[in-house]
């Protein structure tokens, strides 16, 4: 920079001969004013980017917030008439507005100097990490799980029920968190839940995770937990199951772009994560089955979600009411998997363990899961949920409720041969389809946790 | 539309300001009454019918008022002064308290009342004051009655002023109505004013936005003393820098305009008296409540019994204008108690204290009185002042967090409340330095682009896929 003359030095000492220029002087002297540079500021500012906005051409898709952009409304009476009209012009207008990503970028720095440490329910951690601030529990609902639960462990007292609570970064990276950040007492929570369900099997992975807190175990700019996360919680529940972990795994890189929710909420890009696919050294082969659509794939991999914002979906392409994987493991054992999104990058260490699993995910399947246990043999139950999901969920008690007294009323009940998708997962599809955005449109599946 | 969002500075303002320059004279107060229609129609096309009823009804009665005055009829003036008062508060009361009073009289009766569905037009609280002041001062002579309707119909609407005051009375806004036009030094006087309020909204208020929302969305039960106090603070910061940032903005479009609107807000929080703080916070809704109100009852002057009655019914008004419910009205009577007791019981003590001990006091009871502000209910106020004297658990690492994250902020804000920036602005412009013209632009441009950012990021929103 010093070589093409441009140092700060050289333009200070270049402003004040400027400043000290007789014109200059004169200049100054008459104005005194500075609201009129205010207004024409203002003004000069205002057209400038009313006309940028107005006249670059409009983006459809914002990356970094993941969804569609506003576009200018189509003009109509009733939209006049209701005030639509006028709410869509000002979203078109925000959304559109030039430079908008600078703009909030330029926020977010503003706020940060302020020494704030969140944005957009996402704590801003150390070494670049955020954090899904954890919801307030919703214990209403968490009671009625937890005696659902107890009630479906105690109906089927032949089948072993694990139940394993997955502690959120906030509680594994306590460390990287902003100083002082008010997290809840997940260690208490995951106690309630163990308390709750006294005839399961609760599966306490925290210290595994805990001794391995300064690997790789959550992404940094998502509220999952990595593959390597999900291998270390497994290895600890494999031997409280016991089940025998493949000796060992090939461990693919699919993608080191991957920016996540919590980027996306923050606001903050800083970094990007890589999402690594655990293939283990096995001869099990497997297929999967699901059931919302009908898919039948040989592997439990997407591809095509690398394509896509989301590149956690590459598990199973996001989250879906009901899937089969079926192994030629011949174990004998066959297990019934109550989850949230935590679970889909567990499979790929879970798969050679048991000849079937039957994977439930009860925030998009409406049947009863009663019945599953005799269709399909179940001899293991697991409750597979992250801690800060699992306090707050709704579902899984309507999905452990016994079956409809007829079964006529309750369509769709699968039988293993004849599997049909109930109209209620294809009444999920629909929604997810009002709010699946570009990226994600094109792999149904529900990516919320 | 709000002044802080991106369309108004960016499109409505200089769209505004450029037809108002170059219309002709005469045609100026129909472009500001047009422009007013096209503001009050972008949040709601119903409600223009309201105000354009509201505005037909009060300008019919104050001619008739003035006609019947001029005939010395002075009965029946009167009595069309009490019917027009009476059918203005009947609708401000529908749309306000209807609702509330049903829920409350249902509760008592055990009856299920319909409610009201309709949402109250912008500004009602503010314009329904404004013709109530037109009606009270043709009544009692201290303007002339409207001419022309025109000028009534902008006295009410205009766009400043409309949805957040200051109020301005009709015997202050009428004489102005004449030889309105833009001029280059109301345009960068008043442009200035608008930056400044922006600025108190969009980076100040809604920054301590956040802080509060934080600390009132945590059970009150769980906190410690000083997450009670920074949240009772960030409420104080923010409702100030929030309201005089709209009124700032309203009183520097009006100057734009060619308007003199009242400073509503002249440092309040420095105040050594919560009497002071009264003069200073909302000043355009006290000098109402006192012309209209205070003084027409008899104000101080007919012994210690009726000043105290008096001061208490304004009071009750005071509250209960601010918001259908009993937070509102003990909030209200609250203040009206202190103003007795600093009035007759403690008058001499206060004299004899420090003007700083005064200026804390008086800071600290103004901040009580709004935990009733900001409560939903009374139970919840009684139970947060509780926790902001909550000395057996008087820090916890939420405090420390909170304050970590807004010490900066409640610094700047406590800057802020004092005149010491103006006065530190005035002091240099008076010793002439060049390069203070210069940095004061700076100032304001960076400020502006602050605000710009602020106001495009609170339209951020990212898509958080499939919640159900």
């Amino acid at each position: 920079m010093n070589k093409k003359g441009f140092s700060a030095k050289k333009i200070l000492r270049g402003v004040s001969r400027l400043t000290k220029s007789p014109a200059m002087q004169e200049w100054l002297e008459n104005s005194r004013r500075p609201g009129l540079w205010v207004t024409a500021m203002v003004l000069c500012f205002a057209t400038v980017f009313t006309a940028l906005t107005l006249l670059l051409p409009k983006k459809d898709f914002s990356e970094k917030e993941n969804r569609k952009l506003a576009q200018f409304p189509a003009v109509s009476w009733a939209g006049l008439a209701d005030g639509s009209a006028a709410r869509d012009t000002e979203s078109f207008f925000a959304d559109q507005f030039t430079g908008r990503d600078f703009w909030i970028q330029m926020n977010l720095r503003f706020r940060r100097l302020l020494g704030q440490k969140e944005n957009g329910g996402v704590y801003i951690g150390k070494k670049k990490t955020l954090f899904l601030i954890p919801s307030r529990p919703n214990e209403a609902a968490l009671n009625k799980n937890l005696s659902a639960m107890e009630a479906f462990a105690s109906a089927n007292p032949d089948v072993r029920t694990y139940v394993a609570i997955i502690p959120n970064a906030v509680t594994v990276l306590k460390d990287k968190l902003p100083a002082f950040a008010p997290v809840p007492d997940q260690a208490a929570q995951m106690q309630t839940v163990a308390e709750g369900v006294p005839s399961a099997t609760f599966l306490d992975v925290t210290e595994a995770l805990l001794a391995h807190k300064d690997e790789y175990v959550f992404y940094r700019t998502d509220h999952h937990w990595t593959s390597l996360g999900a291998r270390y919680a497994f290895e600890e529940m494999a031997a409280k199951m016991e089940i025998t972990p493949a000796e060992d795994y090939d461990v693919y890189p699919v993608s080191t772009t991957f920016s996540g929710t919590l980027a996306s909420k923050s606001g903050r890009f800083k970094t990007l994560d890589t999402v690594d696919i655990y293939v283990p050294h096995t001869e099990t082969e497997y297929n999967v089955t699901y059931l919302d659509t009908q898919e039948k794939a040989p592997s439990m991999y997407k591809k095509e979600a690398l394509d896509a914002k989301d590149h956690y979906t590459v598990f199973f392409g996001g989250n879906y009411g009901r899937v089969d994987i079926n192994t030629t493991a011949g174990t004998g054992r066959r297990l019934l998997l109550f989850k949230d999104s935590y679970a889909n990058c567990m499979i790929q260490f879970l798969y050679p363990c048991f000849d079937e699993i039957v994977m439930v995910d009860p925030r998009y399947y409406y049947d009863s899961a009663a019945p599953l246990i005799t269709q399909h043999g179940v001899t293991d139950v697991l409750y597979l949920y992250n801690c800060d999901t699992f306090m707050t969920d709704t579902s899984l008690a309507d999905a452990l409720a016994a079956p409809a007294a007829n079964p006529a009323d309750a369509p769709g009940l699968p039988a293993p041969d004849a599997e049909a998708a109930s109209p209620a997962d294809a009444e999920a599809e629909t929604k997810a389809a009002d709010n699946a955005v570009a990226g994600n449109a094109d792999s149904a599946g529900k990516a919320d946790d | 539309m709000a002044f802080n969002q991106l369309l108004f500075p960016f499109i409505f303002l200089p769209v505004s300001v450029l037809l108002f320059a170059v219309v002709p004279g005469r045609f100026k107060k129909l472009t500001l009454l047009i422009l007013s229609a096209v503001f009050i129609a972008w949040g709601n096309p119903g409600d223009l019918l309201l105000i354009f009823l509201s505005v037909a009804f009060n300008y019919a009665s104050a001619c008739e008022i003035a006609y019947l005055k001029k005939r010395r009829q002075a009965k029946k003036a009167r009595n069309v002064l009490i019917a027009s008062v009476v059918v203005d508060l009947l609708m401000l009361g529908f749309f306000k308290y209807y609702n509330f009073a049903a829920e409350n009289v249902g509760a008592l009766l055990h009856a299920n009342i319909a409610k009201n569905t309709m949402a109250a037009p912008v500004g009602i609280s503010f314009f329904t004051f404004s013709v109530l002041s037109a009606l009270f001062d043709v009544y009692r002579d201290n303007a002339p009655a409207p001419k022309n309707p025109l000028d009534f119909a902008l006295f009410v609407s205009f766009f400043p002023k409309l949805s957040s005051g200051p109020i301005i009375q009709y015997k202050d806004m009428m004489p102005q109505m004449e030889a309105l036009s833009v001029t280059k030094d109301r345009l960068e006087s008043g442009l200035r004013v608008f930056v400044v309020g922006l600025a108190k909204k969009v980076l100040l208020a809604n920054t301590l936005g956040l802080a509060f929302t934080a600390v009132s969305d945590l059970p009150t039960a769980e906190l410690s003393m000083v997450t009670a106090w920074i949240g009772a603070l960030s409420y104080t910061f923010m409702l100030y820098f929030d309201f005089s940032g709209y009124s700032d903005m309203a009183v520097g479009l009006g100057r734009v305009f060619g308007f003199h609107l009242p400073q509503n807000f002249q440092y309040p929080y420095c105040s050594d008296s919560v009497s002071v703080f009264w003069r200073r916070w909302h000043a355009s809704l006290g000098a109402w409540f006192r012309d209209y109100v205070y003084i027409p009852l008899g104000g101080s002057r007919e012994g210690d019994g009726k000043t105290v009655r008096n001061l208490l019914v304004v009071w009750l008004l005071t509250g209960v204008w601010h918001g259908a419910n009993w937070t509102f009205l003990v909030w209200g009577l609250y203040h009206g108690l202190i103003l007795i007791l600093e009035k007759f019981v403690f008058a001499g003590v206060i004299e004899k204290l420090p003007t700083a001990v005064r200026r804390v006091v008086s800071f600290l009871l103004v901040t009580f009185g709004w935990v009733f502000f900001f409560s939903p209910g009374l139970g919840s106020a009684v139970g947060f002042l509780g926790s902001m004297f909550r000395v057996t658990r008087f820090i916890d690492s939420t405090a420390l967090y909170y304050l970590g994250g807004n010490w900066i902020l409640f610094l700047i804000c406590i800057v802020g409340c004092t005149p010491v920036v103006r006065n530190l602005a005035v002091n240099l412009k008076k010793r002439g330095y060049r390069w203070f013209y210069v940095a004061g632009a700076a100032v304001f441009a960076l400020l502006f682009i602050l605000c710009v950012a602020g106001m495009v990021s609170d339209t951020y929103s990212s898509f958080l896929y499939a919640q159900f």
